[in-house]
């Protein structure tokens, strides 16, 4: 991420709070697929996460923050957008970018993310998504989520373990 | 593999700048706005059908309600057309009546069939100077549309013209959201809540009417449909037994699917054939033991 970029954007340049949301487009709307499991929904929840983030940047503290504060406000939107659903709808598939991709690891790709979005809790999602997405240390979650770090600790292996076995319970 | 990898491989569809851009012009136009202030709950429109007033606290189109001050501070929870979201009623920050001509000249036209639904509007607001409450009828109605053709639209027509004095605004719009209701969508009526979905054929929810118990209609314990029938693809109605009240358990066979009506709720399940349900009632049980009752035509398809 283009640190320039982030601090001209949380100064009040406009067009580059645009640049750089699109940089991290990718991850916010994979984030919200994640959660949702259809196009629609995903998009709304990425133009909510546009209009809030462009609200809040003035507000954050350090341009360094930019993505993973981005993605969190994608997974808080996603999740007002699950909660205001009043019933399960149909799902898309998973549609993925093939281009650069062995079929094989298209495949390996729609297994993995399958297990993330079937297997995985709200929080467990969460978790991982913060850790292995983001990159954000235990210590960083549980500050950011306002958890102990032994319950972000438990939580990981426990989502970890779900995805290695394919636990159901 | 891993989870950054195989994130990076879901297809972003075209257009995601498109949903970008209008989040950041939501959000310039939101600051552009003095004085924005949240009001909650304690906004909301009254619904008046067949004599009975309610509060519709949450009529959607996909989005929540949004809430916005125009520049003489008067807060509005209401439509945002661009983003599909419908009026539910506003709150008067400073007593009196403010100018709403943000929301006039707003039309998006839509190809219209059958009407199978209406209702009415009534709207209402808080003078904080003295505690009272205001209601304004407003001739607002709102209409499903089947096209005949599987697809359902919506439409929302309000004439603000009695607001106030020297106040006219004229508000249409209608979503082109399609389809019908999938198999297995319940029509929930419980806690104080009614809840109308209708699913645009592609697993999106289209509409959804919510009646609440918020106040000044805090007292209802529950609310069931008690007047409901079923007709198959040719309109033609399917037993007078699926007419009545479903306190109790009623079941409509309508040969490639089943309508069940249990505990207050209208379950449909099945694979094969069309129908439509017809509501017209759903009655309140209140606190105190009376039981109020709302009429309207409430009408889903259903079905492949």
């Amino acid at each position: 991420m283009d640190k320039t970029l982030a601090e001209r954007a949380i100064s009040g340049d406009r067009a580059a709070f645009a640049e750089l949301f699109e940089s991290v487009s990718q991850e916010l709307y994979s984030v919200a697929f994640i959660y949702l499991r259809n196009e629609e929904d995903a998009r709304d929840a990425v133009q909510e996460t546009a209009y809030r983030c462009c609200r809040g940047i003035k507000k954050l503290r350090s341009a360094e923050y930019f993505r993973s504060w981005a993605v969190r406000t994608a997974i808080n939107s996603s999740l007002d957008i699950l909660r205001k659903r009043r019933k399960t709808v149909p799902l898309d598939d998973i549609s993925l970018s093939d281009g650069a991709s062995s079929p094989e690891e298209v495949a390996e790709a729609k297994e993995l993310l399958g297990l993330i979005m079937d297997r995985l809790n709200e929080r467990e999602k969460k978790t991982v998504l913060l850790r292995h997405l983001c990159g954000l240390s235990l210590e960083e979650i549980a500050k950011a989520e306002k958890m102990p770090l032994s319950t972000v600790k438990s939580t990981l292996y426990r989502a970890v373990e779900k995805l290695k076995k394919g636990d159901l319970s | 593999m891993r989870i950054k990898d195989a994130m990076g491989l879901i297809k972003v569809p075209d257009g995601i700048m498109t949903d970008i851009e209008k989040g950041i012009y939501r959000a310039v136009k939101d600051e552009r706005r003095p004085q924005f202030k949240v009001i909650a709950a304690a906004a909301a429109a009254l619904v008046l059908i067949g004599g009975a007033a309610f509060i519709f606290s949450d009529i959607s189109f996909n989005k929540a309600p949004v809430t916005y001050t125009n520049d003489d501070g008067y807060v509005f929870l209401g439509i945002d057309v661009e983003n599909k979201n419908a009026v539910v009623g506003m709150k008067n920050e400073s007593g009196g009546l403010g100018n709403m001509t943000e929301l006039s000249d707003y039309r998006i036209e839509d190809a219209g069939g059958t009407e199978v639904m209406t209702f009415m509007f009534q709207y209402s607001w808080l003078d904080e100077a003295d505690g009272s409450v205001h209601v304004v009828d407003l001739p607002t109605s709102g209409t499903l549309y089947a096209d005949g053709g599987g697809k359902t639209h919506y439409e929302l027509e309000t004439d603000f013209e009695n607001i106030a004095e020297g106040i006219e605004v004229q508000f249409s719009l209608k979503s082109n959201y399609v389809g019908s209701v999938e198999d297995g969508t319940a029509i929930d009526a419980d806690d104080g809540d009614i809840s109308l979905s209708f699913d645009d054929g592609g697993g999106r929810e289209a509409l959804r009417i919510a009646l609440s118990d918020k106040k000044p209609f805090s007292d209802i314990v529950s609310i069931r449909p008690s007047c409901f029938r079923v007709f198959d693809e040719a309109g033609k109605p399917l037993g007078a037994y699926a007419e009545g009240d479903t306190a109790g358990e009623t079941t409509v066979d309508g040969g490639g699917w089943k309508l069940v009506s249990k505990e207050g709720n209208i379950y449909i399940d099945g694979s094969g054939g069309k129908g439509t349900l017809y509501i017209c009632a759903f009655r309140a049980a209140l606190g105190d033991g009376s039981e109020v009752e709302i009429h309207g035509d409430w009408l889903v398809e259903f079905g492949e």
